[in-house]
């Protein structure tokens, strides 16, 4: 995934910052505790797809 | 009437990506070019298109700013954009899967924002424009193309239910007066709008949603037995008993956020 594109993106639901995880395949909203996966380049940034975490 | 589940949009987008990339309707692009003059595009731009469907509006704008982010709710249609992007050489273009209604970028990032023969297929289309206004920096503009329906409540009636049927994940083509109230109710002012009458050959329009044999029949025999004004209307040709086109009217809207 491209890092311009990470500069622009925000969480769909609280439309904070979203950080990549070390091995690049999700992105995660600390303040939702919310992951987002990436498959093959393209991020999934739906909130009904996404993920806790902890 | 409900408006069917986002989960049920996708699928049906996702059996038939590859019809929307090599569809003569969305990818004869001269209604980009109105398009294209209200939006005043910049080669330093930063542009969304959303509900980008094939990708055809995404990679034309592509060559004509810096940067393109193309959005939409199937991953299998951005994976056809994507082929469609590389297929054109274009690689300032970035995908993101993305509800228009919940759009995953920051505030004011963008310059300009498009959606294209899409919105007729958003279940609140008010979200989906409060979205992108939000996403549109100050003074940009928003510039939306999509398919609209006559004042007379009868055409109305009978373009959206043979649409409905034609494609269960089509919501409801708007009349104009609603779109401008949309587009001031998102807070966006109106810079341009234009209309235009696009015809339909029937054979690939009726094929293109993947619907069975007697579905594609039921959809003929709504504009078979259309009444006089509609026929008239919609430009309804019929040859040997069989619905040679139609045509339809698409209005274009550049708003510009204040």
């Amino acid at each position: 995934m491209d890092k311009e594109l990470l500069e622009i993106l925000a969480c769909p639901k609280c439309k904070g910052v979203l950080r990549m995880t070390v091995d690049e395949t999700e992105l995660r909203c600390p303040a939702c505790r919310l992951s987002y996966r990436i498959d093959d380049g393209i991020p999934i940034l739906l909130v009904d797809e996404a993920t806790s975490y902890e | 009437m409900p408006s069917p589940p986002k989960g049920f949009t996708r699928a049906q987008f996702g059996r038939v990506a590859s019809r929307y990339r090599c569809s003569t309707d969305h990818s004869d692009v001269e209604d980009l070019d109105l398009l294209f003059t209200g939006l005043a595009l910049d080669a330093e731009h930063r542009v969304l298109d959303v509900a980008t469907g094939g990708g055809h509006t995404a990679v034309t704008i592509a060559g004509r700013v810096a940067r393109v982010v193309a959005s939409d709710l199937t991953p299998v249609m951005l994976m056809e954009a994507r082929t469609l992007a590389r297929e054109k050489g274009v690689r300032n273009i970035s995908f993101a899967v993305a509800d228009a209604e919940a759009l995953p970028f920051a505030d004011a990032v963008f310059d300009r924002v498009t959606c294209r023969i899409a919105p007729h297929h958003f279940p609140d289309v008010r979200s989906a424009l409060s979205e992108m206004a939000r996403v549109t920096r100050p003074g940009g503009r928003v510039g939306i193309i999509d398919s609209v329906v006559p004042g007379e409540p009868s055409l109305d009636a009978f373009l959206n239910g043979i649409e409905k049927v034609h494609d269960p994940s089509h919501v409801r083509s708007y009349r104009v007066e609603e779109w401008l109230e949309f587009l001031s109710g998102a807070g966006l002012a109106l810079v341009q709008s234009a209309s235009f009458w696009k015809t339909h050959p029937f054979p690939e329009w009726s094929a293109r949603t993947g619907l069975p044999k007697d579905v594609q029949w039921e959809v003929e025999m709504m504009f078979l037995s259309a009444f006089p004004l509609a026929r008239e209307t919609f430009r309804i040709r019929t040859e040997n008993g069989r619905v040679v086109s139609y045509s339809d009217e698409k209005a274009i809207f550049v708003a510009k956020k204040p």
